[in-house]
């Protein structure tokens, strides 16, 4: 309450936007952070208000809505002095006081009637042309499923594919139904594989995607704890993305056994991958540093050397059964070698960059604590100069957060040397897994990502490496 | 409990402006980003009031011109040394004096420093007093053996007497060509290469404008210029050895070393910063690399050097010999960018400094300064 | 590099051999203004001088309120300091052809040819305008001098020079007073005393230093070729540095 009155500065209402435009519009997870917020000069932190087309009507709808009360206000004001009634008076003061609310409630309802009387039935539309698009049209289709490393799959899967097959693939992240259907209206229809990433929140998102795009093969990258609070249950997570069996045929259904979550699940096939094989192939050899990743593949008489430019252990196996799977589709040797070579690291996911002399891997994107063990793995064996991690810890985490938090603590407690955390409600578990293991190196906390963000120049010296993982926006506290 | 750091930067210098960027990038910012420093910024004016303020840690408050307000504004600071050192009250742990040039790195204010009994960030009193003297420093590094090049001196007194007859003896005594020096300022302000007597007379005129005391020295010959960073009080150790490069100019000017750099990183051992342009680490002859860093760590001690200092050598290349040219106590930047390629970020950089401001107060702090007598007894 | 020119600190550039060649830059410019021209101009065989006026560039403020004929003396001073024996020609750009309409008229400078680019030197006739604008001033100078009104003095300045169009005032900072001094001078009748052969040049679109104050030059100087170049505005050499050159190599052989 000590700071309600930052809800009249005229800032507010770009607040409001900032937070829904920083929850994508999602009316839920907007109202349940504006609920949370206390100081409101405190919620741009990350970035600034993005000024869309949609963010300008928006703001105008505001200060129109703002002029209005404010109107309403004054003339029951001017009213109530005027005829001596004092009831007036105070209800007056009770809509200033309730003033902030009607905005930040009003805004919502032109969003809502919007996806109601538009958005949605044009989405529906879309969706079942898309339908109509995608069944007459005669490509392997490729399903990729998982909680992470979806995006990677897919990028590698399109370049070894592209190097003997017309392919296309969902683009970014579009992986919802409406996603997908905008892209199949891109489609030439001459392709000879396309690729599907599918996205889940709920239970039966799988299979609804599924039936959409009707997949012949299908990856499936690992199981988390991702989107816990929109399942429900872990159970239902590995539920859902397990509805993919119910559409690929067992010996088309590649899996990641590094997995537990998906190892531990009552499988029908035993088609695997990990760091030491995929399918029939072999591993070996696996040699991992910042300039990328090295490693043999042999069934029988056949062998791949691949070699690819993303960094760490953990990308061998879903590399191995994307090579496994062009093998499969009748890609060459070659040209799976030729394609791998060609696969950088993505944008934000263990992307290795020089600054003076050392090397930044910007792991931002990354958000769960498989990705989190396996960045440590690699830092701890990079035989930098200083190990330096950086990490605000993970969201989402539930009921568990305090246990990941402490495991991560002690993770980096025998990885790194330096460790620099963002401050917020987790800091305390990472650092008390730190303290159980008898940290020895340095710890820096910081209260302003930003700053830090912006003169990391400072930090660095040559020889080291910092690896910078995860990334919270300002929804989350 | 976080100590308290006063930054001190600006001053009545003609590298004023550099300094201020020195004490904004290179240390008030990785202080701060240690997370181990409170910093309180000091800014003296061209004309030497004091300001404090935390306004002042902005650098667009002075690319803008704002500054000139805030100045105007703010109430000058009182320093009060009884019960420790207080700035407008706020008691400093530590002092750090990121100035360029008179009154701030010739000794002045290392002076007032030990006055107050406050530790402090880089050389002693009587090192910077010798540093800022080039021909001090010179005949202190002769001294101990240090070989430096040939070069005579007079004071502007001496110079405005009778010009022709320093100019004459100057022309007799070294051999063109020549670089004629204010010898107590900094950067490269007022510095000229002669090649004949009228030249050496003209120079003679501009450095006499600048300074009293005035140096000539004759130009090494297959010169490749270098310079060293060193750290440390009793055992320093030393960066990379980096080659600073003119451009058009056989010269390094003043526009050269501090305007006409401010790129990015260009190719590989090739630096381009606040310093301008340089190859980084040098590359240089075998054997002269050694000789080098062997040389700037015999000054740094011959000349008592603590903390901190830069080291600048002139390398005959052919007759592969090295000579010492000058020192800069407090070089522009800390020079972080060679002791980031070294493997120092800037942020150790200014936490070594500051342990190193530290070990040293504490070392002086057991040495006996007074005893009772019996003296003024006979009065 | 700098020398020392009585007394004033000057900054300069000596480049080339060959006959000497001294080039004046204009108000709120530096001598690297010139820096194509004198590069030509070395190319083609001369030794070019070039400096910063005092109060320009590197050259410090003279510390005195000075006016076209210091920046004279102080320019034959430089040229003795060179030991510049002959000159074979000295070009000036706009407030620097100034300088040598004046140092010539007086005998100060001894150069063989001048070339004069928009050179200013001749006092545009009261407009009414100009009178309207000086009167708003004169009044404005009062009002504001009322107690509290200072800062809005300034603002108000700043609207109606920028008006005026007199935007060299308002940059001259430190250097207001030589301004005002250098443009209160007319230099016409100085034109007649100049006998040497003499090159103006000057751009069609010159708003500054009028195509106008060409022709007055030409007429008034005893023998003197007007090159006008087309689309070129104030900063002729820079607009159309091809042509400019191109009349300034015939001048020179």
């Amino acid at each position: 309450m000590k700071y309600f009155w930052t809800r009249f500065l005229p800032s507010y209402p770009k607040v409001l936007l900032y937070m829904l435009q920083d929850t994508e519009y999602k009316l839920g997870r907007y109202l349940r952070w504006y609920h949370r917020v206390s100081d409101f000069r405190r919620v741009m932190k990350r970035r600034t208000l993005d000024m869309t087309n949609k963010v300008r009507l928006l703001l105008g709808a505001l200060c129109v809505l703002a002029f209005l009360v404010a109107l309403v206000v004054g003339t029951m004001t001017y009213w109530a002095i005027a005829t001596e009634t004092f009831e007036l008076l105070f209800i007056s003061a009770s809509l200033l006081l309730v003033s902030p609310f009607i905005l930040a409630y009003g805004i919502v309802a032109p969003l809502f009637l919007g996806w109601l009387l538009i958005q949605k039935p044009r989405e529906k539309m879309i969706i079942a042309t898309a339908q109509k698009i995608l069944n007459q049209h005669s490509a392997q289709r490729i399903a990729i499923v998982g909680s992470f490393g979806k995006t990677t799959a897919k990028e590698m899967l399109r370049s070894v594919l592209g190097e003997g097959l017309r392919v296309a693939a969902t683009p970014g992240n579009m992986n919802t139904a409406i996603g997908i259907s905008r892209f199949a209206r891109t489609l030439q229809g001459n392709e000879d594989v396309l690729i599907f990433e599918l996205g889940e929140e709920k239970v039966g998102d799988v299979r609804r995607l599924s039936r959409l795009v009707r997949p012949d093969v299908a990856v499936m990258t690992g199981i988390n704890e991702a989107h816990l609070s929109s399942f429900g249950s872990l159970e239902n997570t590995v539920g859902t993305i397990f509805e993919i069996e119910e559409f690929v045929s067992p010996q088309h259904l590649y899996k990641n056994a590094e997995s537990p979550l998906v190892k531990r699940h009552k499988n029908k096939s035993k088609l695997w991958f990990s760091k030491k094989a995929a399918g029939e192939w072999r591993v070996s050899h696996v040699s991992t540093s910042i300039e990328g990743t090295t490693f043999n593949m042999k069934r029988k008489k056949d062998s791949m050397q691949i070699q690819t430019g993303l960094i760490g252990e953990h990308i061998v196996g879903v590399t191995a059964a994307v090579a496994a799977l062009a093998h499969s589709l009748g890609v060459s040797v070659a040209d799976i070698e030729r394609g791998m070579r060609k696969v950088r690291p993505f944008e934000h996911r263990m992307d290795p960059r020089p600054m003076h002399g050392a090397w930044i891997i910007d792991d931002t994107y990354n958000g769960n604590s498989q990705g989190v063990a396996a960045g440590l793995a690699f830092l701890k064996k990079s035989g930098a100069r200083r190990r330096v991690y950086v990490t605000p810890g993970l969201v989402e985490q539930g009921s568990k957060t305090q246990e990941v938090h402490e495991e991560i603590g002690a993770r980096i407690a025998s990885s790194v040397d330096v460790v620099v955390l963002m401050q917020n409600s987790v800091t305390e578990y990472i650092k008390a897994g730190l303290k159980k293991r008898n940290f020895k190196g340095k710890l820096l906390e910081v209260s302003d990502p930003l700053q830090f963000y912006t003169n990391l120049d400072q930090f660095v010296a040559a020889g080291d490496i910092v690896l910078m993982q995860n990334d919270w926006t300002d929804n989350y506290q | 409990m976080k100590k308290t750091v006063a930054v001190y930067f600006g001053g009545r210098s003609t590298e004023h402006d550099i300094s201020i960027i020195t004490a904004l990038s290179s240390v008030i910012k990785p202080l701060e980003m240690s997370g181990q420093f409170t910093v309180v910024p000091v800014y003296i004016t061209k004309d030497g009031r004091w300001v404090s303020d935390n306004l002042l840690k902005d650098v667009a408050l002075f690319s803008s011109g704002r500054i000139d307000d805030v100045v105007r504004k703010t109430k000058p600071v009182t320093v009060t040394f009884d019960g420790g050192f207080r700035l407008n009250g706020k008691k400093i742990d530590i002092n750090f004096p990121a100035m360029h040039g008179s009154y701030g790195e010739d000794g002045s204010l290392m002076g007032l420093f030990r006055m107050a009994g406050i530790p402090f960030v880089g050389a002693d009193m009587d090192a910077s007093v010798i540093a800022m003297d080039k021909v001090l420093a010179k005949q202190v590094a002769e001294a101990n053996k240090i070989p430096t090049s040939k070069f005579v001196f007079m004071t502007r007194d001496a110079f405005l007497a009778d010009q022709d007859k320093e100019t004459k003896r100057v022309a007799d005594s070294l051999r063109f060509p020549l670089f004629v020096k204010p010898a107590h300022l900094g950067s490269s302000i007022g510095i000229t290469r002669v090649v004949d007597t009228d030249e050496l007379h003209n120079a003679l005129e501009v450095a006499a404008y600048y300074d009293n005391k005035i140096i000539v020295e004759e130009a090494v010959s297959n010169l490749i210029e270098v310079t060293i960073p060193v750290m440390g009080n009793k055992t320093p150790s030393t960066a990379l050895v980096e080659r600073p490069l003119a451009t058009a100019d056989e010269f390094f000017d003043f526009d050269n070393k501090y305007i006409r750099g401010g790129g990015k990183k260009s190719g590989a051992g090739k630096y381009t910063g606040a310093q301008g342009y340089s190859e980084l680490p040098a590359k240089l002859p075998t054997g002269l690399e050694s000789n080098a860093i062997k040389t700037a760590l015999a000054v740094y001690k011959a000349l008592g050097f603590q903390g901190t200092a830069r080291i600048d050598l002139l390398i005959d290349s052919k007759a592969k010999k090295v000579y010492f040219n000058e020192v800069n106590p407090l070089p522009g930047s800390l020079y972080a960018h060679n002791w980031r390629a070294a493997g120092v970020s800037t942020v150790e950089l200014v936490q070594d400094l500051v342990h190193l401001a530290e070990q040293r107060h504490a070392e002086q702090a057991k040495l006996q300064t007074t005893f009772s007598s019996s003296f003024l007894r006979q009065f | 590099m700098k020398v020392l020119v009585n007394g004033q600190l000057i900054e300069y550039r000596k480049e080339g051999g060959g006959p000497a060649v001294l080039l004046l830059h204009g108000w709120g410019a530096t001598l690297g203004t010139f820096d194509q021209l004198a590069a030509h101009l070395v190319k083609t065989g001369h030794t070019v001088y070039r400096f910063d006026f005092p109060g320009f560039g590197s050259s410090p403020h003279p510390g005195a309120a000075w006016s076209v004929g210091e920046y004279v003396d102080l320019t034959a001073a430089f040229i003795e300091k060179m030991k510049i024996k002959k000159l074979k020609a000295v070009a000036g750009h706009s407030f620097g052809g100034r300088v040598i309409i004046k140092g010539v008229a007086t005998g100060k400078l001894r150069p063989e040819r001048l070339i004069l680019m928009a050179a200013a030197g001749i006092r545009p006739k009261p407009t009414f305008k100009k009178a309207a604008f000086t009167a708003i001033a004169k009044t404005g100078k009062v009002v504001t001098a009322l107690p509290g009104l200072a800062g809005v003095r300034q603002k108000l300045q700043k609207k109606l020079y920028s008006a005026a169009g007199s935007s060299d005032y308002l940059q001259a900072g430190a250097m207001q007073q030589i301004f005002i001094n250098t443009i209160k001078e007319d230099l016409t009748e100085y034109l007649d005393e100049i006998t040497q052969p003499t090159l103006l040049v000057w751009g069609e679109h010159d708003t500054e230093t009028p195509l106008s104050d060409g022709k007055i030059m030409q007429q008034h100087i005893a023998s003197a070729e007007l090159v006008v170049v087309p689309q070129a505005g104030h900063f002729v050499y820079d607009d159309d540095f091809g042509a400019s050159v191109t009349a300034i190599d015939r001048f020179l052989i």
